[in-house]
């Protein structure tokens, strides 16, 4: 978003316009909730939370300085919901967040697959999925830190720069971080061993 | 170029980000080290498979959700309030607009059975109040109903 725009935005929202906070959901809501489906990869769940980011960022915006940019400073509160959740998750009965963290509840939700995209045969369609399926319980496995850079660069498309603004890692801890993510994904998903 | 080395350079590699003397280092490591080349290839296809999911979209509704949220949290001082003031105004005006249409017509048909019977008679005439004009147009009479009633009965 132009600089000039967010910051109009900022300071109506700061003035608790109702049409500002409409075009802040309208423009975020998107990457928001597909950034925390990724992370707990649970639909419901990931909608439920994404409603509790945009409520943090209409209580908070008032401490919101302009330093980073709007988009990184919601992904900063997203992430830091995500990581308070999956404290609470940790809490409660195992049954509740299958292994994978929810990853098969999730394609059930989601009633078929996400795949951008879209192959024309059955088969096609449902080699598509599983691989979806497969993908989404890898990254699942994955440690929380990782998990976090991997979604945000690789499916996000996120710059190595807005990652460490994000996280408030260094550079070169977010590109090793990355690294190390591939590679463990690649060992879960089995790829060029098959 | 040792295995390691070779390794370690993926990321950079797949950002095109590699100065391009390292570039051609490692592509001559890749091509003659079959171990490197197929970790190279299942990295690279793990990182497309990832890339390639499928976005969740957000229901249509997702932006009003938020809102009764924020309405019921603050107690209907953002959002919720104005939702209900709105449908409480509506109905407060509806009422009153029946209430006052009723009231008018109960009135205007109250003041037509009075003024039909006295404009008809025209015994009743109030002479001295509405001034010496003793013409018999009963209908031209009848805004002086208020007057009428003043007016002392003979
Ligand atoms: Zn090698």
């Amino acid at each position: 978003m132009d600089t000039l725009v967010e910051r109009r935005l900022v300071r109506r929202l700061k003035a608790r316009d109702p049409r500002a906070f409409e075009m802040l959901v309208e423009r975020y809501q998107e990457p928001v909730l597909n950034f925390l489906y990724r992370m707990i990869g649970n639909r419901l769940e990931a909608e439920d939370l994404a409603q509790e980011v945009f409520i943090a960022v209409f209580k908070k915006i008032d401490s919101f300085r302009g330093e980073a940019s709007l988009q990184t400073w919601i992904y900063r509160i997203a992430s830091n919901d995500v990581k308070n959740r999956r404290k609470y998750m940790g809490r409660r009965p195992f049954d509740t967040l299958p292994p994978g963290i929810g990853a098969d509840r999730a394609a059930d939700d989601d009633g078929g697959s996400v795949m951008s995209t879209r192959p024309s045969r059955p088969d096609e369609l449902l080699e598509g999925y599983q691989m979806e399926r497969r993908i989404q319980r890898a990254i699942g496995e994955l440690e929380e830190e990782q998990r976090l850079i991997l979604v945000l660069r690789d499916i996000q498309n996120e710059t190595y720069d807005s990652i460490a603004e994000i996280t408030g890692l260094a550079l070169g801890t977010v590109k090793s971080r990355l690294h190390r993510a591939r590679l463990a994904l690649k060992e879960k998903l089995d790829i060029g061993m098959r | 170029m040792d295995h390691e080395r070779a390794r370690s350079l993926f990321i950079e590699y797949r950002d095109e980000e590699l100065a391009q003397e390292l570039r051609f280092e490692l592509e001559e490591h890749l091509r003659t080290c079959p171990d490197c080349r197929r970790d190279w290839e299942a990295y690279n296809e793990t990182v497309t498979g990832v890339s390639a999911l499928g976005r969740v979209k957000p229901p249509r509704d997702f932006v009003q959700k938020i809102e009764r949220k924020i309405g019921r949290r603050s107690a209907g001082r953002f959002f919720g309030a104005r939702n209900e003031f709105n449908l409480s105004f509506a109905l407060v005006s509806f009422v009153l607009i029946v209430f006052f249409l009723l009231a008018y017509l109960f009135i205007a048909s109250g003041r037509e059975v009075r003024v039909i019977p006295r404009a008809g008679g025209g015994d009743t005439e109030a002479g001295p109040v509405t001034g010496g004009d003793t013409a018999s147009g009963g209908p031209r009479r009848e805004p002086s109903r208020l007057e009428e009633g003043g007016t002392e009965p003979r």
